[in-house]
């Protein structure tokens, strides 16, 4: 494999192409979600389940988990969880926002800036849990660092490190409103 | 033919392109609308320039922002306590002092550009509620709307061709159309590239939070209600 951002590119890019193949709508409520798990995530997840998993290391293991184990396990449970939160709101009965979207150029720009911004997040919180848990991936050997110029300074503005959890919390209360109203 | 006649021609199709879309526009949209968008365009075109309203903005937007960051600190907690004392205010001064301005002088052409295209989508935006009246006047109010935008716009399009018209084939178009399509991309990625930039001076760690908060209000409110049917057949008789 390549740098990390190359894989970061891909996904990203990747979904652009669905947000133009499903519409606006449609993507809206996978936003949402996202910005769910990601409040879910960064507010409960990551301030307590270091703490459960070394609880229960303890009692079962008779041992605590190493620093590295412990990021392991972690960026792998919270990856796991967004991917499959992700992956539930594009699978079957679907959480959208009913209404008739705009087409031509309006259409055109609307789809890209929800694409530009579910690709930003999706991708970006995937490769926030390796940076914040210094690259377990890198282990393994599937990527590898350092990160080139650029990629150290997109890594700086990875979602959960620019977006606290409250604001979160506030956009998907904005959604739902419109949800409602509409 | 040199690049500069053919810029030169360029610039003149480009001229006439625009003038003949906010004709097309005026006539659907009426006189009274061309005239709003028009308001709108003055004023941004006052705006946009240093020396006749754009420093003024400027000077306002950094003066309220001065006027905002005292209250935050200490101002009106003091108003409300009543606690107008010199040192209280001297300290707050001082604090606020030291804050950057909201837009610091290096950016300052670029709120100004940004000013003047916020207020000429306003005034796109607000001519779509006004009802469409008189067509042939809308048309030539519309095509003077084109010809001002034409003024104020076309003058700051670059220079220096991005690429050699010269190769007449086939190949050579299908060349010359993926230089400009390459040169097109790079444009736009510089202007976003510029616009975020801007931004980050200015909001610094909240740009992106407000960029995802302005995304999704935007785009929410475009979605149209879809009509519900009505299944009762009203009540009948």
């Amino acid at each position: 494999m390549g740098p990390f951002e190359y894989l970061w590119l891909t996904l990203f890019i990747i979904f652009i192409c669905i947000a133009f193949v499903r519409k606006y709508p449609k993507e809206l409520g996978t936003t949402t979600l996202i910005f769910v798990a990601l409040f879910l995530i960064t507010y409960v997840g990551m301030p307590k389940l270091p703490k459960v998993l070394n609880d229960l290391s303890s009692q079962f293991l008779e041992t605590p988990l190493s620093q590295r184990d412990m990021q392991h396990l972690l960026a792998t449970i919270f990856s796991l969880t967004f991917v499959g939160i992700v992956f539930s709101s594009y699978a079957g009965q679907t959480f959208s926002f009913k209404g008739k979207p705009v087409g031509g150029a309006r259409g055109f720009i609307y789809n890209l800036l929800v694409g530009v911004m579910n690709g930003y997040l999706i991708a970006g919180t995937l490769w926030f849990f390796q940076d914040y848990y210094q690259y377990p991936i890198t282990d393994f050997h599937l990527l590898y660092l350092p990160l080139t110029p650029v990629g150290e300074q997109i890594a700086n503005f990875l979602p959960p490190y620019v977006v606290p959890p409250a604001y979160l919390a506030i956009l998907v209360a904005i959604m739902l409103l419109f949800r409602v109203r509409k | 033919m040199d690049s500069s006649n053919v810029f030169q021609l360029q610039s003149n199709i480009l001229f006439w392109l625009i003038i003949a879309l906010f004709a097309w526009q005026g006539y659907q949209r009426g006189l009274m609308a061309e005239l709003l968008k028009l308001g709108f365009i003055v004023a941004g075109f006052f705006i946009g320039r240093p020396d006749m309203l754009g420093a003024t903005l400027v000077k306002a937007l950094n003066g309220f922002w001065l006027a905002l960051q005292f209250l935050i600190h200490g101002g009106l907690a003091a108003i409300a306590t009543g606690n107008f004392n010199a040192d209280t205010l001297s300290q707050i001064f001082d604090e606020i002092g030291k804050l950057p301005p909201l837009v610091p002088r290096n950016s300052a052409e670029m709120a100004m550009f940004l000013a003047m295209l916020f207020l000429i989508a306003l005034g796109y935006l607000a001519s779509k509620f006004i009802k469409p009246t008189l067509p042939g006047l809308g048309l030539v109010a519309g095509a003077f709307n084109g010809f001002f935008l034409s003024y104020i716009f076309l003058p700051k399009l670059p220079k220096d061709l991005p690429f050699e018209i010269t190769d007449q084939s086939v190949t050579g178009i299908f060349k010359q159309l993926v230089a400009f399509s390459i040169y097109a991309l790079e444009l736009i990625l510089t202007i976003i590239g510029r616009l975020l930039r801007f931004m980050f001076s200015i909001f610094g760690d909240w740009t992106v939070p407000l960029l995802l908060l302005l995304v999704v209000v935007l785009i929410l409110s475009s979605i149209k209600p879809t009509k519900k049917k009505n299944s009762n057949g009203g009540g009948g008789g």
